[in-house]
């Protein structure tokens, strides 16, 4: 990956990828790419929140969209029936979200593997079927028109790239909480539960906490992003938010790295751009995206970019391993029968 | 001395087989103590009675005059005990470094607020703790290796790692399941000499081995099971010379 570039010259070119896509509405002037270009940037923040679960922790969970789906219309009908702007519709969003994704953690208390997709999809359907039949609340398969373009503290949205902006914002709010909690000891506690339940748990991990809040957590981000999509979209219903979008969104995570932030957001580009581009196939669409996924699978199961960090694609990784004599400086006099091992010990 | 850790008669029933039975055991302060006995005596069920692994089907466990039966893992370890495993059971494709620094986390004084807004307390916790545990890697040689994946590392180091990383639990009394499994005679003596440098440094060490020479050269007291039973302790000296020992375990050779 980029091996012989030194860290500066990557740096450099990585700024200007980010000026590139901060002003990507400045100079795309067809409107139907930047409303791909905002699918993108959507996804990539719906691939983050599911990441902390499967990547991150190692369970699986087919019930996204669910989540998305309560904050679209949590969202939506906070701004129809109350009149509230979007902010704080967002803001309530996210909180129930945060309380479904409680309630989905508990099963995953016990469950893993097969038995827990099968019960996180079951819970996709049961909050698909609610949305669709609680009529005097969501309008049920009629869905909910016209929801009105955000205003964001003061920033009336209104064009195509006020909405791409609005989305690139939200998904850097999410890349900031999921870099940071990942470099930090609750994420390191979140990653010895895929590791090794047993072995975490004698480190002293409450796994049971960890995964609720962790289920927790990547529902209240995904609700942030059901919100935006409810505003975005002006019209919800429940199809929206059924077993194969969340599907696809595992699809994004798997595709792209389980663990990682560039892998995810990867996995999503290609995802969003790949339905679009193959639009005229649109019979065999959902096959060649099957047989993506198989095909990774055999052939590269941890993901394109797997568990690769920003920091590592741009060379600065902090380094801790030392040399022998700091090592020995380290131990500051103190006895040990160990002297260090020598790279050529290693298996 | 002092009594740290006292199981009182412990049993442990799985299904129709009784793992342990009635076994009593106390460890005190700052000393090595040995569990020994033939394959399936039931030595890796009586650790997991004491480290909350299996809730005893009867007996107690009371560490530093706290009853513990029954206590969930995570919490048992938080009162200052911490183990070590049979089949090594490190945090595999995480950094070596990484690896210890999770043995530290419930020291941590940092929490998620702190950690998902990167604020300057999650930094200065990050950073004590990483210079705490690459002093605790120096120890056991491996601060050379820190950025490696665990599972990279050998045979020997894996076991030493998974030592450091009860250690860095803050943990007084340390169980080791096996620690001298597959080293050779170098890294058994090496073994010996570190469990040694634990005890001065004040830990208390409570271990499970089938290398006679470390354990007879090593532990102050030995306990041996037999069948689910304890069936002598005393000092090393004592216990070769037990003739159920020999008869049960030990054999001729010693
Ligand atoms: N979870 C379990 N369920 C059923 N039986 C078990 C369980 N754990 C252990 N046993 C049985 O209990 C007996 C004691 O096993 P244990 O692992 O404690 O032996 P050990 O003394 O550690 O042996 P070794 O020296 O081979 O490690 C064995 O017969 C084993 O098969
Ligand atoms: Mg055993």
């Amino acid at each position: 990956m980029k091996k012989g570039l030194s860290p500066k010259i990557r740096i450099a070119l990585f700024v200007i990828f980010l000026i590139l896509v901060a002003t990507l509405p400045l100079y795309l002037k067809n409107q139907y790419f930047v409303r791909v270009a905002t699918l993108c940037v959507m996804y990539s923040a719906l691939a983050l929140s599911l990441n902390l679960i499967t990547g991150f922790m190692g369970q699986v969970s087919l019930g996204h969209a669910a989540f998305m789906g309560i904050g679209a219309y949590t969202s939506a009908i906070l701004s129809d029936r109350f009149g509230w702007s979007f902010v704080p519709t967002m803001l309530c969003a996210v909180l129930i979200a945060a309380a479904f994704g409680i309630i989905l953690g508990i099963p995953a208390l016990k469950l893993s593997g097969s038995y827990l997709a099968i019960v996180t999809l079951g819970f996709c359907e049961v909050v698909r079927l609610t949305e669709l039949n609680w009529m005097s609340l969501t309008r049920g398969p009629m869905g909910m028109t016209g929801i009105k373009k955000p205003l964001v503290l003061g920033w009336q949205i209104k064009t195509n790239g006020d909405y791409y902006w609005l989305a690139l914002i939200l998904m850097l709010i999410i890349i900031f909480f999921v870099i940071n909690i990942s470099n930090s000891h609750v994420g390191r506690a979140i990653m010895s539960v895929r590791e090794d339940e047993i072995a975490a748990s004698a480190m002293g991990v409450n796994i049971r906490y960890y995964k609720v809040m962790t289920f927790t957590i990547s529902a209240a981000l995904c609700g942030m992003m059901g919100a935006f999509y409810a505003h975005y979209m002006r019209f919800i219903d429940p199809s929206a938010f059924n077993f194969e979008q969340s599907t696809s969104i595992l699809s994004m995570v798997i595709l792209g790295g389980l663990g990682g932030v560039p892998g995810s957001i990867l996995g999503a580009v290609i995802l969003s751009i790949l339905p679009e581009a193959l639009r005229d196939l649109a019979a065999l669409r959902m096959l060649i995206y099957g047989l993506i996924i198989a095909v990774m699978m055999i052939f590269r199961p941890q993901g394109i970019l797997g568990r690769t960090t920003f920091s590592q694609i741009l060379g600065i990784k902090k380094k801790y391993a030392v040399t022998p004599e700091e090592a020995a400086a380290l131990l500051d006099g103190e006895e040990t029968p160990y002297e260090e091992l020598k790279k050529e010990e290693q298996a | 001395m002092k009594t740290m850790l006292e199981l009182k008669n412990i049993t442990q029933v799985f299904g129709g087989l009784v793992a342990v039975n009635d076994v009593s055991i106390h460890v005190d302060e700052k000393e090595i103590v040995g569990l020994i006995g033939p394959n399936g005596a039931g030595k890796t069920t009586t650790f997991n009675c004491i480290t909350g692994v299996y809730n005893p089907t009867k007996g107690k466990v009371i560490f530093e005059d706290r009853d513990i039966t029954g206590k969930p893992v995570h919490e048992i370890t938080k009162d200052g005990m911490a183990r070590t495993f049979q089949n090594i059971r490190l945090f595999k494709s995480l950094t070596v470094l990484d690896n210890v620094r999770i043995g530290m986390h419930i020291r941590s004084k940092s929490n998620l607020f702190f950690d998902a807004f990167h604020l300057p307390r999650r930094n200065k916790a990050e950073k004590e703790m990483t210079e705490e545990c690459m002093k605790l890697l120096a120890m056991t040689g491996l601060a050379t290796h820190a950025d490696d994946r665990a599972d990279s590392l050998p045979y020997g180091a894996q076991r030493r790692l998974e030592i450091v990383r009860a250690m860095a639990t803050g943990a007084r009394l340390l169980l080791l399941d096996e620690p001298a499994a597959g080293m050779n005679e170098q890294e058994t003596a090496e073994l010996m000499e570190f469990i040694r440098e634990l005890r001065d440094k004040g830990y208390t060490v409570f271990l499970i081995e089938h290398d006679m020479k470390l354990v007879m050269n090593l532990c102050d007291r030995i306990y041996v099971q037999n069948q689910g039973y304890l069936i002598a302790d005393g000092t090393p000296a004592e216990i070769q010379s037990n003739q159920a020992v020999i008869d049960a375990y030990l054999g001729e050779e010693v």
